[in-house]
């Protein structure tokens, strides 16, 4: 969507000339020139009006998508000076429907400190970036039976490696649960689950500013799929 | 103009420049502390000049598989691609693999993609060249092939060790770790196994239990230690556990033809999976030539690794350093208390070992290659393994 919008912008740019391309134009035209430029120049306006609602969407839709689910249920555990969260973008799913979790974990201390990663996880997307992951989760039943983990099938690299945070900083990672179990991606049955977030993933630990080796979790959260 | 001026102008303007220009590169070269530690530059440069020397085993012809992030380089404007300078005379082969679905496929590598290049840094304590630049890794003449993981999923680790057996790779060193035992992967390690590779992985970094590929029997389970030998705190540990080698704060390749420190059971594993290939690149020991054909196999060379540690915490084999270190050096000698390389235990061996006898890391006498258990000591346990050997000659 990002893309859609700088194509916009570039199109008007590139094709209509003098063309104004954001509100505060479209404001100091129409105080400097009155309402008649709208009324001189119909195809342009309604093209401007098109391309301004498109930006806006784009805009709008890329600033929630980066963003943990806030919308959504959210819960997160205080260990000073680090604030552990884990967010869904809502509680009830329809059977196969992709489902979004959003971690991240917050400096709110007042001092910089470095993070100590005992192993590396991460993975490359299609794109070829490279992502590195700082959080897993864990779904479970109403039975409390361990349904998918998301670091179940995911390798660690054996070297640690450090992170900064300043206060106020944050790191996030998004996930997408298929709503697959761990094994051969067999989707689950319709009912109440529980998802929690941990730091870091799998059996590693971390040190804030090399001190003990710990992890973190988060209480669990409910969510329906029906 | 006389003869001896314009010679001496020759020397002046050619041949001095050169020769200084020769040790400024020789002292910029690092031995790495974990190659170091090892003796593995005993093996390659016994006059130690920071160069292989003539003829010197330095895992020539050894195919090692780095299953890891890929290893560093650059494509230039015709395409082509530049690895780490100080690895790109010993890459034979690269690729990659992604998992698509329920399968992984192969396709082509990325330069390393992790920030602190952790594959160019495993491929570096392997295989760093001799070039009097940077580093020298453990097996400075071993063929490298760097094998991508994309996703990290096991299905990954399966297709890239299912690629070493279809490869003529003979060793898989794997700096990766999973949580759990996933049948395919154990099926992928025994058959690369029966199929005569060595497979050497890390332990993991967990403080737990040795993790898997290491945890297999089909494979060489490698923990960490500092440069004073104590376990690193984060090594995984349990009776899976077969060696222990420099794993904290090791100097290696890393992105943009640079180096830089890293610390994990990553790092350790390298050096196991080199000093392997040192045996396998030997003579045949008719001492550990099992079925007798005059080769080695991965069985025969696992067995000469593990009768040449320094042994390290409980006397034997225990759950935090296995057997105990890594000895490249004495699993390499031929004969065991041939120091200085001659083939033949003799008065010369003797001569080198009690000049330098009672000195350590340091002492103005110090010469790692009568240190032969590696206890960072010369004393009268490496006299006594000369003693031993007198007069045995090179079988």
């Amino acid at each position: 969507m990002v893309l859609v919008t700088f194509a916009g912008i570039f199109f008007a740019k590139t094709y209509m000339g003098s063309l104004p391309i954001n509100i505060l134009e479209v404001w100091l035209l129409d105080v400097t020139f009155g309402r008649n430029w709208f009324r001189s120049h119909p195809l342009r306006a309604a093209s401007l009006i098109v391309i301004v609602a498109v930006a806006s969407v784009a805009a709008a839709y890329a600033y929630i998508s980066v963003r943990l689910p806030q919308a959504g249920p959210q819960v997160s555990v205080v260990s000073h000076p680090l604030k552990l969260a884990i967010g869904l973008d809502k509680t009830e799913f329809k059977p196969d429907e992709n489902i979004t979790v959003g971690c991240s974990v917050e400096n709110i201390g007042n001092e910089t400190i470095t993070i100590t990663f005992s192993s590396i996880y991460g993975y490359v997307d299609n794109q070829n970036n490279f992502h590195e992951v700082y959080f897993d989760f864990i779904i479970t039943d109403a039975t409390n039976t361990e349904i998918y983990k998301w670091s179940y099938r995911q390798g660690a690299l054996g070297s640690t490696y450090e992170v900064t945070l300043k206060p106020g900083e944050e790191l996030k990672n998004t996930f997408t649960w298929k709503q697959n179990t761990n094994y051969a991606d067999v989707l689950v049955s319709t009912g109440t689950y529980f998802i929690k977030g941990i730091m870091p993933p799998g059996r590693s630990e971390f040190q804030i500013n090399h001190g003990p080796w710990i992890s973190l979790e988060t209480p669990s959260m409910t969510f329906a799929i029906n | 103009m006389r003869k001896s001026t314009i010679l001496a102008a020759i020397f002046l303007t050619l041949v001095l420049p050169a020769s200084t220009c020769m040790i400024a590169h020789a002292q910029s070269e690092v031995l790495p502390w974990g190659v170091e530690r090892v003796r593995a530059h005993c093996l390659w440069d016994n006059n130690m000049d920071m160069t292989v020397d003539k003829g010197a085993n330095a895992g020539q012809g050894i195919n090692i598989a780095i299953i890891d992030t890929g290893i560093y380089y650059w494509e230039d404007n015709w395409g082509e691609k530049h690895y780490h300078e100080d690895l790109a005379d010993n890459v034979k082969g690269a690729t990659a693999f992604r998992k698509v679905n329920d399968y992984a496929q192969e396709e082509d590598p990325l330069p390393d993609y992790r920030a602190d290049g952790h594959g160019t840094h495993c491929t570096g304590i392997i295989g760093a060249v001799d070039n009097l630049i940077g580093v020298i890794g453990t097996a400075p003449r071993v063929n490298l092939y760097s094998l991508q993981m994309k996703t990290w999923d096991y299905l990954e680790l399966v297709a890239a060790i299912d690629w070493s057996v279809d490869n003529g790779m003979n060793v898989i060193s794997i700096s990766f770790h999973w949580e759990n035992d996933y049948p395919a992967v154990r099926e992928a390690c025994e058959n690369a196994y029966e199929n005569g590779l060595l497979l050497v992985a890390a332990s993991g970094n967990d403080n737990d239990p040795v993790a898997y590929p290491a945890a297999y029997d089909y494979v060489v389970a490698v923990g960490a230690v500092y440069e004073d030998d104590t376990r690193w705190e984060r090594s995984n540990y349990g009776s899976e556990l077969e060696f222990v080698a420099p794993g904290v704060d090791v100097n290696s390749t890393v992105l943009n033809n640079g180096y830089g420190l890293l610390t994990g059971t990553s790092m350790a594993c390298p050096h196991v999976s080199a000093t392997a290939a040192l045996i396998w690149n030997s003579k045949i020991d008719p001492w550990y030539d099992d079925d007798e054909d005059d080769e080695w196999s991965n069985t025969e060379v696992r067995e000469k690794l593990n009768n040449m540690t320094l042994d390290l915490g409980s006397s034997g084999k225990d759950n935090y350093y296995g057997w105990g270190l890594i000895n490249a050096w004495a699993t390499n000698q031929r004969p065991l208390g041939d120091i200085n390389i001659d083939y033949v235990v003799n008065i010369l061996d003797i001569t080198i070992a009690s000049t330098a006898f009672g000195s350590y890391p340091g002492h103005p006498n110090w010469d790692p290659r009568a240190d032969i258990n590696i206890d960072n000591i010369i004393n009268i346990l490496d006299l006594d393994i000369i003693a031993q050997n007198f007069g045995q000659e090179d079988p």
